[in-house]
This record gives structure tokens, sequence and C-alpha cells, in this order.
């Protein structure tokens, strides 16, 4: 685990902010993370394998996600495939990114920095 | 599989850590992808979609790792070889038969102190009925070193072969 603290970890890339969030209901392999991702932005984002990749690599590295040894169905699946799981930290990370989203929302709410539209402009 | 083919050999553009360490995932997410989208009038926008995916995450790994000097030449390399395979896929696939044709591409490179030719080759193989039919497209990437000829010099050879002549 890393000797970081959660401020030195924020703002996350939406990539890990993404794969976090699809690890935060359960163990997936690469293929899994994609789809949830997919489904968690209602299709907006499709990741390729070099960006899943890429930002599993560095989340292991920085202790986020792990990987993990148990497999939901081992019959069905593919031994090759390799599952990620969030680990304590990426926990407190996600949770500590989700608050400071929320906070930029409010502020940006209570600043009418987002722009209305009104009826015939 | 034919596009699962072409893709890994495209993993070079990484640095060969990552590609030890992820290649074998990523073609299997690959895999994956083009199983569900893959199909019909959706191949090429996948295809597009993988590649970009391809040189944005090579590029930051490259950025990233001890091997930046390398990085703008092998993108460079790999965005040729993507181009000509692209190009010589679409071409054919549309003037084809069902029998599939084979595109390979290759890369070789030499480390070291010695002489540094990285080569990339794009070989097309097309099947058609029974008859064997042997167009094959290379792309030759040569660069010197040094006092000589920097200008990295790319050359396409198309040579043909109908029946047992080579044209």
């Amino acid at each position: 685990m890393t000797n970081e603290s959660l401020p030195d970890l924020l703002p996350l890339p939406v990539a890990h902010l993404h794969i976090l969030m699809a690890l935060a209901t359960g163990d997936k392999h690469g293929y899994a993370i994609m789809q949830e991702v997919e489904v968690l932005t209602e299709g907006a984002v499709t990741m390729g394998p070099g960006t899943l990749y890429g930002a599993v690599k560095k989340m292991l590295k920085g202790g986020l996600v792990e990987e993990s040894d148990e497999r939901p169905d081992p019959e069905l699946d593919d031994e090759r495939r390799r599952y990620y799981r969030i680990t304590a930290l990426g926990g407190r990370v996600l949770e500590a990114e989700i608050s400071r989203m929320e906070q930029l929302a409010r502020t940006a709410r209570a600043r009418q920095v987002i722009a209305v539209r009104r009826p015939g402009t | 599989m034919l596009s699962e083919r072409v893709y890994r050999r495209l993993l070079v553009v990484y640095p060969k850590e990552h590609r030890r360490e992820y290649g074998e995932l990523m073609v299997q997410l690959f895999r994956d992808r083009m199983r569900r989208d893959g199909g019909g009038f959706r191949v090429p926008i996948v295809w597009m979609q993988m590649i970009f995916d391809l040189v944005v995450a090579a590029f930051k790994e490259h950025k990233e790792g001890k091997e930046g000097d390398k990085m703008k030449k092998r993108i460079a390399i790999a965005l040729v070889a993507v181009l000509l395979t692209g190009a010589v896929g679409a071409s054919a696939l549309l003037a084809s038969s069902d029998d599939g044709p084979i595109v390979s591409v290759f890369w070789h490179e030499a480390d070291g102190a010695t002489v540094e030719e990285p080569e990339v080759s794009v070989v097309w193989h097309e099947a058609d009925g029974d008859a064997m039919e042997e167009p094959e497209i290379s792309v030759f990437w040569h660069e010197a070193d040094g006092a000589t000829v920097e200008e990295p010099i790319v050359s396409v050879v198309w040579y043909e072969a109908d029946g047992g002549a080579t044209e």
C-alpha cells in the first residue's frame, strides 16, 4: 500500500475513476471492466485495451487495485483472464474523488457557472 | 482471426516490458471487443478506435518509461504500417472472395551499437478460389545514423504473382 495521502492522488484521471467505479461493484476482468464502464457512462466511453491496461498498471503500482485470485464461476471462465479488485485505499480514493466532484458541482451551481437555458433563448 | 493477428503485431509500438506484462491481455480484450462489435460495417469503426487507443496509450507508456527516445520512431513506423494495412485491407476486402486474405505486419529492430535498421513490412496473401494468388506489398524503413543519410526512407514495393509468374 502506498504512503501517499489522499489529496496527492486527486484529482483522479478519468480512466482511473471509471475503473474504480466499475470495480466498486465486484471483482472483474478487463472485458467486464470495459463493459461496466460503458454502462456507467451510458455508452459514452468504451475503453480500449491500451487505455484500460495502461491505467490498471498505474493503479496496481499506486495500490488502488490489486489482482484477485477469486473467480465468480471458474467453470465458465477463461483461466487466462486476470481479475482485479478495488483495495481499501482505492475505495477511500474513490469516495474522496466523488466528494470532490460533488463539491465542485455545488459550487458551480451556487455561482451559476452553469448556463441556464431559458425558453425562447 | 485476421484482425487479431494484425493487432498483435501492432503491439510492437509499446515498450517491451509493458508488452510482456500486458500484451496477451490486450489481445484478449481486443478479441472480446471484435467478437461483440466487429461485424460487417462496424469493422472499420472499431479498428479506428483501436488504432487511436493504441497510439495514444503507446505514447503515454513511452513518455513515462525509459524508452522515450525510440517513441517517435516506433509510432511513426507503426502508423505507416497501419495506414497501409488499412488501405490495402479495405480495398482488397471489397474485391476479394470470402476465402480470407491474410495480412501480416513484421517488425525487425537491431539493438545496441550495431546498425539500427528498423524495418516494417506489410505482406498480403490472398486466396481466391482454387488458385493461389500472392500479391504482396512490402513497406521497408531504413534509418542510417551519423553523418550519412539521416532522413528515413520509406519505399513501397508491390509484387504480384499471377499463376507461376511474377510481375
